[in-house]
Formats: C-alpha cells, structure tokens, sequence
C-alpha cells in the first residue's frame, strides 16, 4: 500500500523518536511479527515449505535435487525466483536473487573440518555432489521478503530428505555410479543462514520492518546469521526514494547487537516447528 | 528490450555487432612506474557528445576502464512524480562477449546479468541520497555505466568496480551540471567490502560486504574504508579543482 | 555590505559555503541571513550531538551572493506588471520571508540569496545598466531550469480542443532550457538507446523513448484571460503553431504541466497567419493580431508587446 505524504510523516514522526518509540503495530525494537510455517507438504520435492507472515505474505519454497558430477558442474546451487506483481528482470527481484543465491553459494561451500577431508556439504563421492534447486514462490507480498524467504528455506532444507549412499565413497578409481538406499533417506547437515533485515529512521534501529515501515526508513541493511554468528552478506538497500539520509557507524553497531540478540530465538523457534 | 525502437537506433533485426578479434601479440611491458607509487586514476569529463554528461576513468593499477555517460533531466510520462527518478545501468560488454562464445563462468567469475543489476541498484542507492532530486520534478535522470575494459583476474573484484563506478557516475553528473549534495565515494577494504561514506566520512550511505573473510570489527572496517574514501576523495577533488 | 571573502569562492558539491545566519565583523548589529538559490542547498550537520543547519554547495563552480532587495514586495497588488515580471523568480522566497518578523530587535537583518554558477562574479557584473535579477546573457549553465511554479515560460501550440490548447514547452523565460528539452522536433534531442527512466514505466505506450521529448502543458479554456472566463472560445485564442508565453500554474499531472495566460503580458507573441501559410502578424490589440502586407486580421490573446 502507498502511503501519502501526511501519512508517512506521521509514520516517520512516531518512528524517530528515541525516547517515544512507536511501531504502527505496537512491536519493540528487536522484535519480530509472527509467522507461520508449514513444511514438507509437497509430496514430489525432496524438501519444502510454506511460510505465512501476519501482513499476508505467503512464500512457498520446493527443493529438488539431482545428482551432478561436481567436476563438471560449478554450480550447485539453482535459485529461482519470482514474486507476483514484480517482473523478473525488475531490479527488485534481480537484487533479492542475487543476494540470495551468493549467499547460498558461499555458505555450501562452507566445510566445518579443514584439511584432506575437506568436503562440501553438498558432496556425495569424491566425484558426484547433490545439485540443489531451489524454487522460491512469492504468492503475495506485503513486505520486503528477502528475511522470509531465508526462513522458509531454513526450513525446507532442515526437512529436505535425500536418499541415503549405499555405494563407496570412494569412486576415482574404480568407475562406478552412486547407488542408494531403496527407502531410506537422510537428512542434510546444513543450517541454511538466516537474513535480517534492520531498519535505520534518525538514530533508531529496528528489526524486521513492515511494508509501511520500509516506505519511511532511511536504509535498511541486511545481516546474515550463520553459525552462530554475524556473517556476510552485510549490506544496505534502499527500499524506498523518499528518505536518502545516511547513516553512521553507530547504525551499525547497534543493528549488529539487535540481530545477535533476536537470531538465536529465531532459530529456537524455527527449530521448534 | 521491452521498447520499441521507433527510432530505428538498432539497425535491423539480424544486425550484428561489430566484433574485433582478439589482440594476439603480447603488448609490451612498460614497467617506468615504481612499484612503491601506486598509480593514480586517469579521468577525463565530458568526453562524449551525445549524453548531457559523461566521464571516462581509468583505474590505475588495475586495467579496469568505465565510461559513464548521464542523460537528463528530461520528461518521463505517466504518472506524476515530484521527483526526478534516477536509474542506472551497469553493463560489461567484455563479460556480456566472453559469455555469448559459450564459455561458462568459473564460478569466481562475477558476471552474470543478475549480479550486475544487482550493482546497478545498489549504485543506485547510494546516488539517490546524493542527486538533489526534489530539484528535478517529473523528470528522468539515466546513468549508463560501460565497463570496456577488464582485467580478467579483476572482474571479481567488485569493491573495486564499484569504486570506480561511483568515481565515474560522480564526475558524470558534475559534468552534466546536476546538482548533487556532496562528492560521495566508496572506501574499499579487501576484495570482499566496500564503504560509501559522505560528509566527509561523517556519514555512510551503502554497505558491501559479500563474503566471510577473516573476523574483523565492524569499527575496524569502517575506519579502514574512510581512509581510503578519503585518499580517493582527494584525487578526485583535486581533479575537479584542476579541471 | 557583505565581506564575501569570508566565504569559499570556488566551490566543489558538498562544500560548506556558510552557516545559514552570521553576523558582520565590524558591526555586530547587522545579521546576514543566508537563503538557498540555484546550486546551494541546506544540509544538517551533526556535531557532538549537536544539528548544525548549513548551506552546502551542489554545483561545482563559484559563489555568489545577491542581496534580496525588500522594497520589490512592499506592495505586491500595486506593482506594475513589468516589474512583476522581473521578480516572479525571487517571490517564491520572498514570500516566505514576509511572514517572518521583519525587525525582532535593535538588529539590522539583511537577506541573501546563495548561488553557485559557473561564471566568475566580476564576469556576471558586467553591465551594471542591467535590471536586478537579469544578466545581460542568459545563464546557460543551470541544467536545472526545469519550469517550476510561478515561472514564466514560452510554449508552442501543438493542439487545440474546446476545452483546452495543448502546448510543449520550449523554454523558461531569463533561463536556458536543457539542450535536449525544446528541440525534440527537430530530432536533434539527447536521449538513451536503450531503456532508461523510458522503461520505468511497464507499458511501452507509456515509454518515453521517442522523439519530441519536451515538457508538455496544457492551457485551460478557463485559464486563458482572467475577465468571462466561462465564454472562452479556444480557436479565437490560439491556433496550432504559435508561441505563447505562459506562466506555470502548478506542476499538473503525470502529463501536463497547467499553465495561464491571464494576465496582460501573456498571451501569443508569435503567430503567422493563414494557420502557419501566411506572414509573421503583429497584435494590434489584446484579442486582434494583423498580417502587415495582407492585413489578414485573425483572433488571438496577445500578449502585451511592450
């Protein structure tokens, strides 16, 4: 909904204010809107789930696999995309793609043991690697979704199965295609990160702001959490033209402090379901 | 191009572009310049004809060159806007060339069309708290970023670019004589972060960082960027009060 | 008078010029109160906590600062048109102004306007014959002349219907428009290839990658002359081809900016006859202008020649 000038002026008036801190619906600085999550609904998908937000966002999340050989496939990761009522080569969508799938890519390729077992995640044998898709469907959209969708595939991937390896790990010697378990799958060990998003007015901060908040906050800037910590992607958007003003390292600290604070109850809650 | 092309600018439908072949020899090395002195940007305004405002820049240690050209103010139909809507375009014909051959990107490699729109709004972040717009009612601005020439061990080097990209677009819109609050520039760290500050350093306006690298404060960064926000500042400054 | 030397002369965008109040050296009665013109803006500096407003520089170039003379206002009703016409650029900001106590205390303010443009200001001050306000060139350096409310400027008809003339705006009077604004139809305009700001909007019938890029505006039936307004016959005003001079209404819709002929100096200032065939017309009154060798008469709301 586009708001009017008084409109966002009242809005901004009561958002401002350090002392008088007033969201239009009645949330603290640090707090989230509820969601609602479903998961593994979709019965021809290794993975999937569908994530509700109070402000009517609906975003449904499939995750297929296929088994690639890594020496020939880069990429194992495929991230599509679309949101109703945006094109898809509209700067909006191309932003939150790209954002999301450099920080798919990246932290996939993360390894917990360094050294010659080093393997990625997403690694089967030493020449086969799982390919994930990842199909993202933006059924309505209230709000900048870029947060809501790192849930939902947070939580698709928790649930996402895939067919266990019977074969040997070992495949560069001898010649020989993976085979699986007939029935028995497993689950990926991944903690897919979650991203944040901080809104700056003046010198507030505040967490997960909604479509009428993002239409008056100067920037707002985007942090991921993975593993338990504060991770990159970090960087600011502008979601709307109207207020440009910058802002300073103060920002940024305290946005830093307002994530570490909310993630781990996020992901206790995302856990939980 | 969802446009028509009323004009008939692109020529016919089965044109194709002109395509040079590749230089074969080895261009020879001239290494006078001193390692010790990093070599300074060359910049160059107004050096096109055909746009309200250009520049060219050439980075110096690196074979990155852009040209930006800016096109505007002018009337944008529809609907009623009271303020000028700023757009930017960041292509790279190298990229978009090596691409259509059919050789894949390296998964280093940054240059695909989503990651380059990706840049271009965040570029288009930073100028929108720049440009004066309220200035410009019911009006256009158009920037056009042209990366033609690249380092190929550079192109993922996105700090770097952006830099220069900001430098560039910056001293296309002085030149096209549009009113901008402050010369704002980006402060890059690594090959993974960059800054851009305005007011001297008082303020930021867009934050970059893509990658995980080895832990780092948040003050470190950012006092580490305005350093070099405000060595470029000066080069640019000092080009301006040169010009 | 204002020590200038006390402010940067050569500016870059973003450099501070002055504070938005200062008080003289010698004589600490006389404030000088500063006002943002064309390539100057107002911006807010935090300092210990503390928000200082200063005027900042947003062109490259040099300063100057024009003493905003009190009396042009004194009696805005009364004033002869000519004068009127000299000063609509400077009452946007005076208006302001009059609300404002004018003497609050034993204290001299006196007001300047801030401009940042290219040329030197003993360059700018070489006719000192010259109007307030006026330089004996037009200054083309402004790419930020675009017609804002209360400016006066020069169109060309380009339509006429019952209710209303349609015109593109050519130019904004005293000012230079942009290169590429008024010379769309000759096809010599400056535009991008490839999309732009065009393709902001979705629909290609609403792209604006097309000749004839102007500004466009529309003149009103009830906006032509300011007595009968509701019997104005638009074709015994206008006609297709001539150039009016307006003054901008207000900004308008996403299409059209509104503009007014009803005031004596507005109105066509050239026409030729025969609907464009025939000879360059003279007014001879405020609603007949003449064909000097055929002494065609046609209709039109002429401005005030002198």
């Amino acid at each position: 909904m586009v708001l009017s000038v008084t409109e966002k002026s009242y809005l901004r008036d009561s958002l401002k204010n350090k002392d008088h801190f007033l969201r239009p619906d009645g949330r603290n600085y640090d707090q989230f809107r509820p969601v609602e999550i479903y998961t593994d609904f979709l019965p021809s998908s290794n993975g999937s789930s569908r994530i509700l937000a109070s402000d009517g966002t609906e975003i449904v999340i499939s995750i297929k696999t296929e088994v690639v050989d890594h020496s020939l496939t880069k990429d194992l990761v495929s991230i599509d995309l679309d949101i109703t009522g945006y094109r898809d080569d509209s700067a909006y969508v191309t932003s939150i793609r790209s954002i999301l799938s450099k920080t798919m890519k990246s932290k996939l390729n993360f390894t917990k043991e360094k050294g010659p077992k080093e393997k990625s995640v997403l690694q089967l044998t030493k020449k086969y690697s799982f390919k994930l898709y990842i199909d993202i469907l933006v059924l309505s959209n209230y709000s900048y979704p870029l947060s809501l969708i790192s849930f939902a595939i947070y939580s698709a991937l928790e649930t996402t199965k895939l067919p266990m390896l019977i074969s040997s790990e070992d495949d560069l010697e001898i010649e020989e295609l993976p085979i699986f378990h007939d029935y028995d799958m497993i689950t990926l060990d991944f903690q897919s990160p979650l991203i944040f998003l901080v809104a700056f007015i003046e010198d507030n901060v505040f967490i997960d702001p909604s479509d009428a908040e993002t239409q008056v906050a100067n920037k707002c800037l985007i942090l991921t959490w993975f593993e338990n910590k504060i991770s990159s992607p970090i960087r600011t958007v502008s979601l709307n033209d109207d207020y440009t003003d910058g802002f300073t390292l103060l920002h940024l600290k305290e946005s830093i402090e307002v994530v570490r604070k909310c993630a781990p109850e996020v992901l206790r809650a995302l856990k939980y379901q | 191009m969802n446009v028509q092309d009323r004009r008939r600018l692109l020529g016919p439908p089965n044109a194709r572009p002109v395509a040079f072949s590749k230089v074969l020899e080895e261009p020879t090395e001239i290494s006078n310049v001193s390692s010790n002195d990093k070599a300074l940007p060359y910049m160059k305004m107004g050096l096109l004809t055909n746009c309200n405002g250009s520049s060219y820049i050439e980075s110096g240690d690196d074979n990155l060159m852009l040209i930006t050209s800016v096109y505007g103010p002018k009337p944008i139909r529809g609907s009623f806007t009271s303020k000028a809507v700023l757009t930017v375009h960041l292509e790279n014909s190298i990229a978009t060339a090596n691409n259509s051959d059919g050789s894949t990107d390296d998964g280093k490699n940054f240059n695909t069309s989503d990651d380059y729109k990706d840049l271009s709004f965040f570029l288009k972040n930073i100028f929108d708290s720049v440009v004066q717009l309220d200035k410009y009612p019911k009006s256009g601005i158009d920037i056009f970023v042209k990366v033609v020439n690249t380092d190929s061990a550079n192109t993922s080097n996105i700090p770097k670019l952006l830099q220069m990209c900001c430098n560039g677009i910056l001293l296309g819109l002085v030149d096209a004589n549009m009113e901008i609050s402050d010369l704002v520039g980006i402060g890059i760290i690594s090959h993974e972060c960059c800054v851009s500050f305005i007011k001297n350093g008082l303020e930021m306006c867009g934050f970059w960082k893509m990658k995980d690298e080895d832990e780092q404060d948040i003050e470190e960064i950012v006092g580490k960027c305005k350093e070099n926000y405000l060595e470029n500042k000066y080069l640019i400054s000092s080009y301006l009060n040169g010009d | 008078m204002l020590d200038s030397s006390r402010y940067p002369e050569k500016v870059l965008p973003g450099d501070l010029i002055s504070p938005l109040y200062d008080i003289d050296n010698n004589n600490e009665k006389i404030v000088y109160s500063f006002h943002p013109g064309p390539g100057t803006t107002i911006t807010k500096y935090k300092i210990n906590s503390q928000e200082h407003k200063v005027l900042i520089a947003t062109l490259k170039g040099f300063v100057h600062f024009e003493e905003l003379v009190k009396t042009n206002i004194d009696s805005e009703g009364k004033e002869s048109e000519k004068k009127e016409e000299n000063d609509t650029e400077n009452k946007n900001k005076l208006a302001d102004e009059l609300e404002a106590p004018e003497v609050n205390s034993d204290r001299i303010i006196k007001k300047y306007t801030v401009i940042v443009s290219k040329e030197k200001k003993n360059e700018m001050m070489q006719d000192p014959n010259l109007q307030e306000g006026q330089q004996d060139e037009v200054n083309n350096d402004f790419a930020n002349n675009l017609p804002k409310e209360g400016d006066i400027v020069l169109c060309k008809v380009t339509r006429i219907s019952a209710q209303k003339a349609n015109v593109e705006i050519l130019v904004v009077e005293n000012n230079n428009c942009l290169k590429d604004s008024g010379v769309g139809t000759n096809g010599a305009g400056v535009s991008s290839v490839t999309g732009g700001s065009g393709a902001v909007t979705f629909f290609i019938s609403q792209a604006s990658s097309d000749l004839g890029e102007t500004f466009k505006g529309v003149i009103r039936s009830q906006d032509v002359r300011a007595t009968e307004r509701d019997s104005v016959k638009i074709t015994e005003c206008f006609k297709p081809g001539d150039i009016v001079r307006c003054k901008v209404l207000s900004l308008g819709d996403g299409n059209n900016y509104y503009l007014t002929t009803a005031k004596n100096y507005l109105g066509v200032v050239f026409a030729k006859s025969l609907g464009g065939a025939g000879e360059l017309m003279y007014a001879i009154d405020w609603k007949t202008m003449i064909a000097p060798t055929s002494q065609v008469l046609e209709q039109r709301k002429c401005a005030k020649p002198f």
